[in-house]
């Protein structure tokens, strides 16, 4: 499991001297997950700034909790990914409101998120997060769990305490049913404008 | 990442969702998300420090609820154990002496009884100071421990002992009778008290003079209501064949046991 593959990526060796409050070994492990985290909150808060000081909070708490942690068969990464859903929760639970059906990102965000991209890749970028809208809050939590932050269905079973084949089974419901969105799509987003507005 | 048979038959749209993974942060974020994570880690994250402050909150609330839970709980029992018969909190007090009596192991059980009896007769003496009616409850109880300790005086420390807490029970009956004429269970177990008092003397200081002045004392014969109580029936209700005036010549021990009887009859 590791977000960003790199060859002389020693986990446990820098797990072992970030323990012994080695800032370079702190900062290595920081640079190795702060994408996937990052994205992991911010697809699922729909907000830039808001999904930038959760990760630093998450990356606060490992900061202070490092000394605590042990691979007692839970990966670095996943203990990370743990944290940041806590964390997620707690954000959620301190806004007095729930995570909301459909994530619905930021002006801003979504002109940060295509800024870069081509005309026609930024048409696809819009219609992918706008199928994510449409699966359930499991679903599109393994979702971005696998393909923002690239994690193993291993990985994804501790963090959301489940077990690796339930988390198989709904990733293929969640592709089967992201599939059919992308595939028919002008003619679901019409059926579901007609549904929702046109009663 | 691992392309297993999901992603296989799923390709399509897993190519499309790995597109999620262009959004990277510039170097500047990452610095200033590092930099805040290493302040929030120096002083505790925000959101810690909040909770933290709603747990001293409650911790501190949850303290002073329990200082004022036991003042409350304290002045209770200390008013209970001030109260006398017929005030409000006087049964609780009745409660706690008979939680004392059953948590006492038994070799010192008489001497708590004691102590109970003797707390009694400075009950039965607020009473009196303040004008209020004594409870005939409290006359039996009396007449009660009265008898187990002339029953055994050895188990109360021994006929010396038992001696003077008769003496002060029955000074305390006195005032009793003195109050209230017409308490027939006072008169006699004033009387029966005296003669089991005199009883208990050593046979070189008895004389049969003590004892039949016992039995004349003033107490032992109150002022009757002349109406209603012929001469000689002033202390308990004789029983059939029983010679009118003979029943204060009875033993002492008999002469309680008749008070109860007569107030509390046996079922049959």
């Amino acid at each position: 499991m590791s977000p960003q593959e790199k060859p002389c990526y020693d986990e446990p060796a820098l797990i072992h001297r970030a323990k012994q409050n080695d800032r370079t070994a702190q900062g290595e492990l920081y640079e190795h997950y702060v994408d996937a985290i990052y994205r992991y909150m911010v697809y699922r808060t729909g907000n830039h700034a808001v999904a930038e000081d959760l990760t630093a909070e998450v990356f606060a708490k490992m900061l202070t909790s490092l000394a605590r942690y042990e691979d007692r068969g839970l990966p670095f990464g996943a203990w990370l990914f743990r944290i940041a859903r806590t964390r997620l929760v707690d954000y959620w639970r301190s806004t007095q409101r729930r995570e909301a059906k459909t994530v619905v990102l930021s002006e801003e965000l979504e002109v940060f998120l295509t800024n870069d991209a081509l005309p026609a890749d930024r048409q696809e970028y819009e219609d992918l997060l706008k199928a994510l809208e449409y699966l359930t809050e499991a679903e599109r939590e393994i979702i971005l769990l696998r393909f923002a932050s690239e994690l193993d269905n291993q990985a994804i079973a501790m963090i959301v305490h489940s077990n690796p084949n339930a988390v198989k089974s709904m990733m293929y419901r969640a592709l089967r049913k992201l599939r059919e969105i992308l595939t028919r799509q002008e003619q679901f987003y019409d059926a579901d404008t007609e549904g929702r507005y046109g009663r | 990442m691992s392309h297993d048979r999901d992603d296989a038959q799923f390709s399509d749209v897993a190519v499309r969702l790995e597109g999620l993974r262009r959004l990277h942060l510039s170097a500047a974020d990452r610095q200033r998300i590092w930099r805040t994570a290493y302040s929030y880690a120096q002083r505790g994250p925000q959101t810690s420090a909040r909770r933290q402050g709603l747990t001293g909150s409650f911790l501190r609330l949850f303290a002073s609820s329990l200082v004022v839970m036991a003042f409350l709980v304290t002045s209770v029992v200390w008013a209970s154990t001030q109260s006398l018969p017929g005030d409000a909190l006087y049964p609780l007090a009745r409660g706690f002496e008979s939680a004392q009596l059953a948590l006492t192991p038994a070799p010192q059980r008489a001497e708590v009884e004691l102590q109970l009896l003797n707390r009694r007769a400075m009950e039965v003496r607020q009473l009196i100071h303040h004008q209020r009616p004594v409870p005939p409850e409290i006359i039996i109880e009396i007449s009660t421990a009265v008898e187990k300790m002339i029953t055994a005086p050895e188990s109360f420390g021994g006929a010396t002992v038992v001696r003077g807490h008769l003496a002060l029970q029955e000074e305390v009956l006195r005032r009793v009778v003195a109050q209230n004429p017409k308490s027939r269970a006072a008169a006699v177990v004033v009387g029966s008290t005296a003669a089991a008092r005199v009883s208990l003397q050593p046979l070189s200081t008895l004389t049969s003079s003590a004892i039949f002045a016992t039995s004349s004392h003033p107490a032992f014969e109150p002022e009757r209501d002349q109406q209603s109580i012929p001469p000689g029936q002033n202390q308990i209700l004789p029983d059939q064949g029983e010679t009118p005036g003979e029943s204060h010549r009875l033993p002492p021990q008999e002469q309680m046991h008749r008070v109860r009887n007569k107030r509390y009859p046996a079922r049959i």
